[in-house]
């Protein structure tokens, strides 16, 4: 009888053994998207699955207090990983942004100015976490930001992105496919903007002790606004629980920027309270 | 909801039968006051916004017959430097129930548990690492007739305040044949073996990538000890398990690791050889640093206790590495020439790690996302070396109050995968990236008897190294006041650094109280960056510079 025992937990191991590996033969990668072997690289699929936050952080390579903000989306990065989709912003006052032969690179974009200027950015380090709390007490400073942010990761997501991008890196021609799905009933008009941000730029930066940091490290650096700086309408009576919009937004890299540090920002949000409903990226050339 | 009256449940026992003496409790509490140093740190970037950074827990631990509980608080206000930043806040981490009858052992809630040497599950905490990849599920244990001992386990791993989105399930099975052949003992034998299987599920969406859910390892180990032979082995296999470690490759993992010891009076040998291809297994394939590990690669190197030569610790390569370690301990006999009154110890120890052959597959690629990855012949060693260690040690005691011990080291230690975390595809690639740095050093440590049941130790260490950070000399002393006090203060003066504005100097003071199973610790200095390890897992220590406190009671 013992025997019988054993045999039977011996028959039930093998069971729970093979049914707990899945062996993946050849070929791995999805015949339906083959990796294309001349310029153009197909890009991963992002399909999301839980909220995200987006920080877009206002900053300058001459503000000395600038490096603490970018520390604390650094620390955020480190506690919720690819949840939180920073956006270093270099806009706004000019003796914090501007170029002299000390801080030789110019970061600041139109796109950029005409967001600031939408915010009201007066001052910086001041950021907006998913552009809560506009227009009176949007700013927040980076004190704030771990806060908002886990509070608002609490929050069940409303809408889903599935993003998919294409790379050709001859004529440096990036594309982004986007697809957002509404968990919920949104009631308001809603807007799509697309961001291009570059990272691992190396450039001087001020730091909190009044020194020049010539190996600066700088970290999604905003690029451009594909859609404009404020994106698209998309839809002017909201949309029902389940409904899906799609597009496709194409950009030309410009040949100064790193195509491999490069990275789709894309956000979906409210028009009545600029609130971001979702937000995602992506990289440009995985 | 369930969680909260679960802890509650377990905190009723609690109430009133204190004085029965079956709570414990480990409370530790450690902080540390941050200074700027200029020097140090000239940009300030590891300079924290809040000067004063502390953490700690308790522990408590009921027992009662056959049911034991306990839960964990925890607290970070906020994480100390160097931890990882993923604990931030408070609460309780850590809660179980379990109850041991007869043959029977089931944990519910948190359990650690590790099969064989953990070549495949291992759930254990570090704390000086930060580390703790706790199970959260059920564990039973049973003990069969013939020396049969099983185990199983479910759960989730912990994840800082949250857990991994993978489901981790195992069994391991473990025979001791002296159980049902006890005349085995009667010779002298013991022998003992084991298999386990662990399996991890999580949820893949990447459409481009056919990503495996259900990912299984399994293992076998024997164990032999005759009249002081002991022969440990494990083997371990891993199914396809593309993952951020490996860059998505869909190469199987092996891992295997044998020891065989011999000891008699006055006469100790040890040699163990490891290796390691694709080994590293977590419960969620993105994880990185030491984030939710499934398994546990021992080292086989000796783990350095003197601070200038473990400033060149040796870290596990989960990617493959293949090496192995040699040490033998043997005592002059007492009333020889050279043994003296006390006999003298030497020890010799060498150690070595190499990559793993990694070449090309039939396409021309080596480690491309989506592919088998490389392939690899089984005991030819990669072209870059990871670490070299040779160091021996002459200890004497010259008479009861004085004892000395010298020690000397030769490393090789490649700064650029052991300090900087560069892949050993990615130095296949870039061959000229590659930078092994030779370190000599040598320890000289003595230990004085006084009058008062005092002691004093001290230490002088001088290390020389032709990179990275360059020459440096070190004295400490240590004074043992009785029992309950102990002062010491050390300086490191890296007075060979290649660059001429990190020549400087590194002292620290620092006082230790013991008042029974209270401990005190409170010291004040400059901490070195570095790379703290443990069992061959290591964590980045920036610099800091600051007054630390440390506390560790129980009761």
């Amino acid at each position: 009888m013992n025997y019988l025992k054993y045999y039977v937990a011996f028959m039930f191991s093998c069971y729970l053994c093979l049914n707990s590996c899945d062996v993946i033969d050849e070929p791995f990668k999805d015949e339906m998207n083959p990796r294309d072997t001349t310029s153009i690289v197909q890009g991963d699929t992002i399909i999301q699955t839980e909220r995200a936050v987006i920080i877009e952080d206002f900053t300058g390579h001459r503000c000395k207090n600038c490096p603490k903000a970018s520390k604390a989306i650094r620390e955020l990065d480190s506690l919720f990983g690819n949840k939180v989709i920073p956006l270093a912003i270099h806009a706004g006052p000019s003796n914090f942004t501007g170029v002299n032969n000390d801080y030789p690179i110019d970061f600041t974009t139109e796109d950029g100015d005409d967001i600031a200027t939408h915010f009201g950015i007066f001052a910086m380090p001041m950021g907006l976490v998913q552009r809560l709390d506009y227009p009176d007490s949007h700013q927040k400073t980076f004190s704030a930001w771990s806060g908002l942010t886990f509070l608002e990761l609490a929050e069940s997501p409303q809408a889903l992105f599935s993003l998919y991008t294409k790379y050709d890196s001859l004529s440096r021609v990036a594309v982004l496919n986007y697809s957002v799905e509404l968990n919920s009933i949104q009631s308001n008009p809603l807007w799509i903007a697309v961001y291009l941000k570059e990272s691992e730029i190396i450039a001087p930066q001020l730091m909190p002790n009044n020194s020049r940091n010539e190996t600066y490290v700088h970290e999604n650096v905003f690029r451009s606004a594909p859609l404009g700086p404020l994106g698209i309408l998309i839809s002017q009576n909201g949309g029902e629980g389940g409904q899906v919009f799609s597009g496709s937004v194409t950009s030309n890299l410009d040949p100064l920027w790193n195509a491999k540090e490069c990275e789709w920002v894309i956000i979906l949000y409210d028009e009545s309270n600029y609130q971001v409903i979702q937000p995602g990226s992506t990289l440009v050339y995985p | 909801m369930r969680s909260v009256l679960f802890i509650f449940a377990l905190c009723i026992p609690f109430i009133g039968i204190a004085q029965q003496q079956k709570i414990r409790a480990i409370i530790q509490s450690d902080a540390q006051w941050y200074l700027r140093d200029e020097v140090l740190d000239p940009s300030g970037e590891y300079f924290p916004d809040e000067r004063l950074l502390g953490q700690g827990f308790a522990l408590f631990t009921y027992t009662d017959g056959d049911f034991q509980a306990g839960m964990r608080y925890e607290n970070y206000q906020n994480v100390m430097l160097g931890f990882p930043t993923g604990y931030r806040g408070e609460g309780i981490t850590y809660r179980y129930a379990r109850v041991r009858k007869e043959n029977w052992d089931i944990t519910v809630g948190n359990f650690y548990e590790q099969f064989g040497s953990g070549l495949i599950f291992r759930s254990y905490e570090e704390r000086g690492l930060g580390l703790d990849n706790a199970m959260d599920g059920v564990r039973i244990i049973t003990k069969l007739n013939g020396g049969i001992k099983i185990k199983a386990v479910l759960g989730r791993q912990r994840k800082y305040f949250t857990k991994s989105d993978g489901v981790v399930r195992g069994a391991d099975i473990e025979w001791s044949a002296n159980e049902l052949i006890p005349a085995l003992g009667n010779k002298g034998v013991f022998a003992s073996a084991g298999a386990s299987f662990v399996s991890k599920f999580q949820r893949g969406f990447d459409p481009i990538l056919n990503l495996p859910e259900n990912v299984g390892a399994y293992a076998f180990r024997t164990n032999l000890n005759f009249k002081g032979i002991n022969w440990s082995t494990e083997w371990a296999h891993k199914i396809n398990d593309p993952s951020y470690d490996n860059g998505y490759i869909y190469r199987t993992g092996n891992a295997l690791v044998s020891t065989i010891s011999y000891s008699k009076k006055g006469l100790g040998l040890l040699a163990s050889i490891k290796r390691i291809d694709n080994m590293s297994f977590r419960s969620d394939r993105n994880g990185q640093q030491f984030d939710l590990f499934i398994n546990f690669l021992p080292p086989t190197s000796e783990p350095h206790t003197y601070a200038l030569v473990a400033l060149y610790p040796y870290a596990t390569q989960i990617n493959g590495e293949i090496g192995g370690q040699f040490e033998i301990n043997y005592m002059i006999p007492r009333g020889s020439p050279l043994g003296g009154k006390y006999g003298t110890r030497l020890t010799l120890n060498s150690a070595l790690s190499n990559s793993i052959d990694k070449s090309v597959l039939e396409d021309g690629t080596r480690g491309q996302k989506g592919t088998q990855g490389y392939i690899s012949e089984y005991f030819k060693f990669g072209p870059t070396i990871y670490f070299r260690d040779l160091n021996a040690t002459i200890s004497h005691k010259f008479s009861k109050k004085y004892k000395s011990q010298i020690s000397f080291f030769r490393l090789k230690y490649n700064k650029t995968v052991l300090n900087d975390g560069v892949g050993d595809i990615t130095l296949l690639e870039n061959p000229n990236i590659d930078s092994v740095i030779n370190i000599n050093a040598i320890v000289w440590e003595n230990q004085f008897k006084i009058p008062n049941g005092q002691t004093i130790r001290s230490e002088l260490q001088w290390s020389i190294a032709d990179g990275f950070r360059g020459d440096m000399a070190m004295a400490l002393i240590e004074w043992t006041i009785n029992h309950d006090w102990t002062l010491a203060v050390q300086d490191i003066y890296n007075y060979g650094h290649p660059t001429p504005s990190r020549r400087i100097h590194y002292p620290i003071v620092s006082l230790i109280h013991f008042n029974g199973p209270t401990r005190v610790q409170i010291g004040y200095g400059r901490q070195q960056q570095g790379v703290f390890c443990v069992g061959g897992v290591c964590r980045v220590v920036p610099p800091s510079n600051g007054l630390s406190i440390s506390l560790t009671t129980s009761l």
